[in-house]
């Protein structure tokens, strides 16, 4: 018997059973399963459509804002989404934060991949859009526009500001 | 053909002995887990805790937090920074729902912000964005290199990765709180996913008189 493979077989059981036991912040579902879509009527044809869409409130002295959002993809194809701008950022860019090996990590994200006739969710503690060098604090309550570019299409929505206190 | 039936006798030897491995591990996880610390729910406590060498830091008011300042109460490290847009708040909103629920232990329980990111967490900024989520909240850091050597005791890494632009950066850091004894000695750690019931649970046990 090899023992290497024994010991990766080992190790990849122990990564299954361990995944079987999280909840991962980062999910993308089946639209027909979701009783969260937007828009469920929407036709095939139809574009990217947005729900759920909110800024968490900064802390004093924090730099940097997390937005979130669900996207819900009611075509045949996967969309790609590879910007996210709003004019009362100086900068916005996709991240993800994950947990690896005990360690936080926050990795840039190139493009979002939204499944054909289905979401992703962009939430606390998984995909999110950082935003920087905002002309104007923003308070909960506050509302501000985000532009998402997927390719030839783009959708803006409107982000509500929530406290950081929830 | 005897290749293939030779193989898939290997397949299902590897499978029970890594299915025996695992168990066993989970077995002795959970057999080891309950001797040590009753029914825990989400940390690790360590068999014998161990003793941290004096240190300096200095804190969110700018006066010096030593060894000594851990003793005479338990303390609940969470190591961060406060460009952190995402981990950092949840984790801080999630610790203000576990002293709101800790009720009267909340007070025997100090929660020490330990910044990764001395280059930019100055006292005044590490102040203002933790008592954001609790009043009681406090916060430490210091320059490298005693910051590393600190960290290292507590057993916290972390590590500077340069962002999109130039001099942007952000940090990678342990993801595990640390609880430290009254005596100043790291009584236990609790990993991610951190749940508040099995916090509030595991820290009003462990911290219990």
């Amino acid at each position: 018997m090899n023992p290497k493979t024994s010991l990766v077989f080992a190790l990849t059981l122990t990564a299954l059973l361990a995944s079987a036991c999280h909840s991962p912040a980062d999910s993308t579902t089946d639209t027909a399963a979701d009783p969260a879509v937007a828009n469920p009527s929407a036709d095939p044809g139809a574009g990217l459509t947005v729900s759920d869409a909110w800024i968490r409130e900064a802390p004093p002295a924090m730099q940097a804002m997390g937005g979130f959002v669900t996207l819900h993809n009611p075509a045949d194809q996967d969309i790609h989404c590879d910007s996210v701008s709003g004019t009362a950022f100086a900068r916005a860019e996709f991240h993800r934060s994950v947990h690896e090996d005990g360690m936080s990590r926050m990795l840039p994200v190139e493009e979002l991949v939204v499944p054909a006739h289905g979401t992703l969710a962009l939430q606390p503690g998984g995909y999110h859009i950082m935003l920087y060098g905002w002309s104007q604090p923003l308070a909960a309550g506050d509302r501000t526009t985000l532009t998402i570019s997927c390719g030839d299409q783009q959708v803006s929505a409107e982000f509500t500001v929530r406290s950081a206190l929830q | 053909m005897a290749n293939a039936q030779a193989n898939a006798k290997r397949n299902a030897i590897l499978f029970l002995v890594g299915t025996i491995a695992v168990l066993a591990g989970l077995l002795l996880a959970m057999f080891t887990g309950e001797k040590q610390a009753g029914a825990i729910r989400a940390g690790t406590v360590l068999k014998h805790p161990r003793a941290l060498q004096p240190f300096t830091l200095t804190d969110m008011n700018g006066a010096p937090y030593t060894l000594e300042s851990m003793k005479g109460h338990w303390t609940l490290l969470f190591p961060g920074f406060t460009f952190c847009p995402d981990v950092c708040p949840t984790t801080l909103g999630m610790l203000r729902q576990v002293y709101a629920q800790l009720g009267d232990s909340a007070d025997d329980v100090q929660m020490l912000f330990l910044s990764v990111d001395p280059q930019r967490d100055t006292p005044e900024k590490m102040r203002q964005y933790v008592q954001y989520f609790d009043p009681r909240f406090f916060a430490a850091t210091t320059a490298e290199p005693e910051l590393q050597r600190v960290a290292q005791m507590l057993g916290v890494a972390y590590v500077k990765v340069p962002g999109s632009q130039d001099g942007n950066y952000t940090m990678d850091h342990s993801a595990a709180l640390v609880l430290l004894n009254p005596q100043g000695q790291i009584a236990a750690y609790f990993t991610p996913p951190h749940q508040v019931d099995a916090l509030v649970h595991d820290l009003k046990q462990l911290t219990a008189p």
